[in-house]
């Protein structure tokens, strides 16, 4: 056949001679057909010997089976959640997948094998943890034979609890997220060893690296990472000099935390109340007693030391650099060295008058810092501060870039209870406050709880029934809420929505997202119901 | 509901009206849904309320949208609705347009019987009109293949290399020569060649064999007096002559029984899609093919479902080995399992028609129709159902089954292979084989991960469509179920 390919591929017109055809059975075959030419008789001879190829193939040769899957493995889910998770693997609200995913895990379920491969080929790297947990002992099997897959294998071992066989590899060649996890492994077991493996590394890393890994170093944090900590103050890259410091100043007795200490306490100092202050009166009056004064007294310049070790970035728009360093210097040291030095519980301090023009820098450092050294004391009395305080100035210019700071971090640190708790109130309250209830709601844990989610559909339809032609804030957080309600609210959130007729664009805006909504309410009450609200 | 949601999704016309589909199947975009024994229907509210129904007895489907693809996401959603969640549509009369419906339905099927009644007196009524019109149609198809002769050599002389190069219009204006030259069979192949410069590294060989087999179907219809009646019906068949649904029922082989579809491959060329359907009888063991076109997104005139099983009555095209078949009477298409037993169809036809009703379902383990008295009667607690797929043992048998079918017929080009405990194996760089023993079949096409995951590596029961080179994984026993494969 090889041969008569060869002579048609060419064409008889370029062949010269005759064509040469190689069976002696087609020959005597074509003698039968007149008349017969070059161009015909090539072809007719393709024609046989393609019949003649058909009749006879042979088999391959077989080559060594591989090991088959395990035999045990997990039940798999069920065809209908099945049938939902292939739609979001294929990209339909693929954002729902962690959180199915997770209800398929805590089932004891896995993914059924006709989904293995899509599964494994998930392109978005973020959703790899999730998916490695629902693969099942053959989801992890199938991914040894493709190498795009090994993720799937090194994600497993590198969630576990025990430190996988191929550590030391992972760590030399796997993705920043793998490594990241062997690490924080290893400084669980052994933190002298990870820090050797950072150390030996260090030099190696990419710079966008080196931040990501030095924050592991929280994990078994102890005065013997120091040294190591020092030489990365040091770095060329501000990221990674201000991981290091937050790290530094955890170290009870670091150097770094005393000299920190001796900035911040030339800046800070506390003056009693003294009875009689015209301030302290008018605070008593309206109901906060002062405990005192903070004096604040920051120096104009800083010197380049401070700004080396990380501690001072460029102010954002619109803040002081000197209230910016305030700041930043508060946000560092432990919020039980002020309770120390001055004496005074949590509360105490936060009562204290402080000159205007430095009240929101104080303020926002303390928040910083209670949540950086998980000064849980200080958490409710803080929160209640920001809420509280009268006369607050409104002004968000401190907050920085994500407007979620400081509060937002404050709100994850707090036990979810208290949290949930604080953010039911701030819906059903509806004042105006530094921190708003709709930002609450992006910091919560996901699924909320019944009760914030009950409290957050009553105030959504009580502004679609009172004002349904104002925008509002209330319309965008839909998308979040359809993500973040816990499956007891699901009924609720499904009841019919009354948008009143019109056409006007917020009633329209409100129909669309209203529509969003429901779908996505509906797709996450078929899959609880399947798997179960496990 | 019978119909499972996958059998569902493949029904779509493409991956766009599965999606659209998919997004009205719940039931807040319907109302007024409803079913019985005969139909599904609904009304779906879009830029208008539809008016959406689908019969239960062989899933024709009709809306009122105006959406040019068959079926439409209405039908779809209503479809897919009905095989998640039954219970969505509830049990109770039909509304007018459905009793009309059902009731059109059975007047267009009477008045085609009657038309077909009356065709046949008037073709007998003149037999010498019917002569003429055959010779002048000779005539014509004579005059085609002198063309397509013509064409081939002109092919031969100046050599295939460079054809890649060649646009679709070099082969669609010789394929609608022969459309013209009333050869529809010879325009079908020219047009699949088409497909074939470029297209792997071994194309020249394929395009030779196709050429090859091309010329030789010419030879063969100029010295057709010379062969058997049966190669002769085969070969007329291969050029386009039509085998008339009389003159099938007439000289047609009709096999009654339980069968399961066991894959589907569609193609499109150009205008025209073609779907070829294989079948395998669980009692008979025969290999059916059933073979659909469709011009410009029509759908295909039966809705077969890949993956489904049904009681019923095949008739064979005349040939050397016949293969290909059309479905002449069935009964409710029920799940691929290996349990489940199909529904029989309703022998007396008349009597269905006057009582308006389709035939209801029978319970499982009721014998389903006199032939299943025999081996099928199996209920359940009688013992297990003979295996759903059973077939070659090992490649080396199914591969002689193929040189005795090309010995008969050397016009067969595409085989069903139904394998037993085979092993699917990567075997590197996008090769795949299926192994039993020391033997091994490859596999067409390099993504067959999903039979993988679900063989597991251990030995698996396995169908394919064979093309002489490579076997097109189709479906595969997993535990009691076949489950599809993705067809490339």
């Amino acid at each position: 056949m090889e041969a008569i390919t060869k002579q048609l591929l060419v064409g008889t017109s370029r062949l010269g001679g005759a064509a040469k055809l190689e069976a002696g059975e087609v020959e005597a075959l074509l003698a039968q057909v007149q008349p017969v030419d070059q161009e015909m008789r090539l072809l007719l001879t393709a024609g046989a010997w393609a019949a003649y190829g058909q009749a006879g193939r042979k088999p391959l040769a077989a080559v060594p089976l591989p090991e088959p899957a395990p035999e045990t493995d997990r039940p798999v889910v069920s065809p209908r959640a099945a049938r939902i998770l292939e739609a979001m693997f294929a990209g339909e609200h693929r954002d729902l997948l962690p959180e199915a995913l997770e209800r398929v895990c805590a089932a004891g379920l896995r993914l059924p094998e006709h989904l293995l491969p899509k599964a494994l080929d998930c392109p978005d790297e973020k959703y790899r943890p999730y998916i490695a947990r629902v693969l099942g002992a053959r989801g992890l099997w199938l991914s040894r034979f493709h190498p795009a897959w090994a993720w799937a294998t090194m994600t497993v071992e590198a969630g576990s609890e025990t430190m996988p066989a191929d550590a030391e590899e992972i760590w030399d060649s796997g993705q920043i997220r793998l490594r990241e996890a062997v690490l924080r492994q290893l400084r669980r077991q052994d933190p002298a060893r990870g820090r050797e493996w950072l150390a030996g590394s260090w030099a190696g890393e990419k710079a966008e690296n080196r931040g990501r890994l030095l924050a592991v170093l929280e994990v078994g944090l102890s005065g013997e990472d120091e040294a190591f900590l020092e030489t990365a103050l040091t770095n060329r890259a501000l990221r990674v000099r201000a991981q290091a410091a937050e790290l530094l100043v955890r170290i009870s007795g670091s150097a770094f935390l005393q000299r920190l200490c001796e900035r911040a306490d030339a800046c800070v100092s506390f003056k009693p109340a003294t009875a009689g202050k015209i301030t302290s009166r008018l605070k008593s009056l309206i109901g906060r007693k002062s405990s005192g004064e903070l004096v604040i007294s920051v120096p104009q310049d800083v010197d380049a030391a401070w700004k080396q070790e990380g501690i001072i970035t460029a102010p954002p728009q619109g803040v002081g650099p000197r209230a910016w360093w305030l700041s930043r210097i508060i946000g560092l040291v432990p919020p039980a060295h002020w309770q120390e030095r001055f004496n005074l519980s949590p509360a105490e301090l936060l009562t204290a008058t402080i000159a205007e023009e430095w009240e929101t820098a104080v303020l926002k450092g303390l928040t910083e810092a209670a949540t950086l050294h998980d000064a849980r004391e200080w958490f409710g009395p803080l929160w209640d501060h920001w809420m509280g305080a009268a006369g607050l100035r409104k002004d968000e210019s401190l907050i920085g870039t994500d407007r979620n700071e400081p509060l937002g971090p404050l709100l994850a640190r707090m036990d979810p209870e208290d949290a949930n708790r604080r953010v039911e109130q701030l819906i059903r309250e509806e004042r105006s406050t530094p921190f708003s209830w709709f930002r609450g709601l992006e910091c919560l844990p996901r699924p909320w709880t019944p009760e914030v989610g009950r409290a957050y559909l009553a105030h959504v339809r009580d502004r679609l029934k009172k004002a349904p032609r104002v925008s509002n804030v209330e319309i965008q957080t839909l998308d979040l809420a359809a993500r973040a309600l816990p499956p007891e609210c699901f009924d609720e959130a499904l009841r019919e929505w009354d948008v009143p007729e019109g056409n006007d664009y917020t009633l329209q805006y409100w129909r669309s997202q209203l529509e969003k909504f429901t779908e996505v309410v509906l797709i996450r009450q078929r899959f609880v119901k399947e798997v179960g609200s496990v | 509901m019978p119909l499972s949601v996958d059998q569902v999704l493949a029904m779509a016309p493409d991956a766009a009206s599965a999606a659209a589909g998919r997004k009205l199947s719940s039931t807040k975009s319907w109302s007024g849904l409803g079913q019985n024994d005969d139909a599904l229907w609904g009304e779906c509210k879009g830029s208008a309320v539809y008016q959406v129904r689908v019969s239960c007895a062989d899933w024709s489907y009709k809306c009122s949208c105006p959406s040019r693809k068959f079926p439409c996401k209405h039908v779809l959603g209503l479809m897919l609705m009905a095989a998640q969640d039954p219970a969505a549509l509830p049990v109770g009369p039909p509304p007018q347009w459905i009793v009309e419906w059902l009731e059109k339905r059975q007047a267009t099927a009477k008045a085609r019987e009657t038309r077909q009644e009356k065709k046949k007196t008037a073709t007998m009524a003149d037999p010498a009109a019917a002569a003429r019109r055959a010779a002048t149609r000779e005539k014509r198809v004579a005059d085609g293949l002198e063309r397509l002769e013509l064409w081939l050599r002109d092919l031969a002389r100046n050599g295939l290399a460079g054809l890649e190069a060649k646009p679709f219009s070099f082969w669609d204006s010789q394929a609608a020569s022969l459309v013209d030259a009333q050869a529809p069979g010879l325009a079908t192949r020219v047009r699949s060649l088409a497909a074939i410069p470029g297209s792997s590294p071994d194309w020249p060989v394929r395009l030779a064999e196709g050429l090859g087999r091309t010329a030789l179907i010419v030879q063969a219809y100029r010295r057709l007096a010379e062969l058997s009646p049966a190669m002769q019906a085969e070969v007329r068949s291969l050029v386009g002559w039509a085998v008339s649904q009389d003159e099938l029922a007439a000289v047609g082989e009709v096999v009654e029984d339980t069968w399961s579809v066991l894959g589907q491959v569609i193609t499109d060329e150009d205008r025209l899609r073609v779907q070829r359907s294989w079948l395998q009888g669980r009692q008979t063991r025969r290999a059916a093919l059933i073979l659909q076109f469709s011009a410009a997104g029509a759908a295909f005139a039966e809705p077969i479902a890949a993956g489904t099983q049904f009681v019923g009555k095949l008739v064979f095209y005349p040939g050397a080995c016949p293969q290909r078949a059309r479905i002449v009477e069935r009964g409710e298409a029920i799940e691929l399992t290996g349990n489940a037993v199909a529904a029989p169809y309703r022998r007396d036809a008349d009597a269905t028609l006057e009582a308006g009703k389709m035939p209801a379902p029978l319970k499982a383990g009721e014998p389903a129709s006199s032939l299943e008295a025999g081996r099928m009667a199996a209920s359940p607690e009688a013992g297990r159902m003979p295996a759903l797929l059973v077939g070659h043992d090992s490649p080396e048998t199914f591969l002689s089954e193929v040189a005795n079918i090309t010995a008969r017929n050397p016009f067969i080009e595409r085989f069903l292979c139904v394998l037993n405990d085979v092993v699917p194996v990567h075997t590197g760089s996008g090769q795949w084989q299926v192994q039993s023993g020391n033997q091994a079949l490859p596999l067409a096409g390099d993504g067959h991960w999903r039979l993988l995951a679900l063989s597991g590596g251990q030995p698996v029961d396995l169908a394919g469509e064979w093309d002489g080179h490579a076997l097109m994984p189709l479906g595969v026993m997993v535990g009691d179920r076949y489950e599809l494969l993705p067809v490339a």
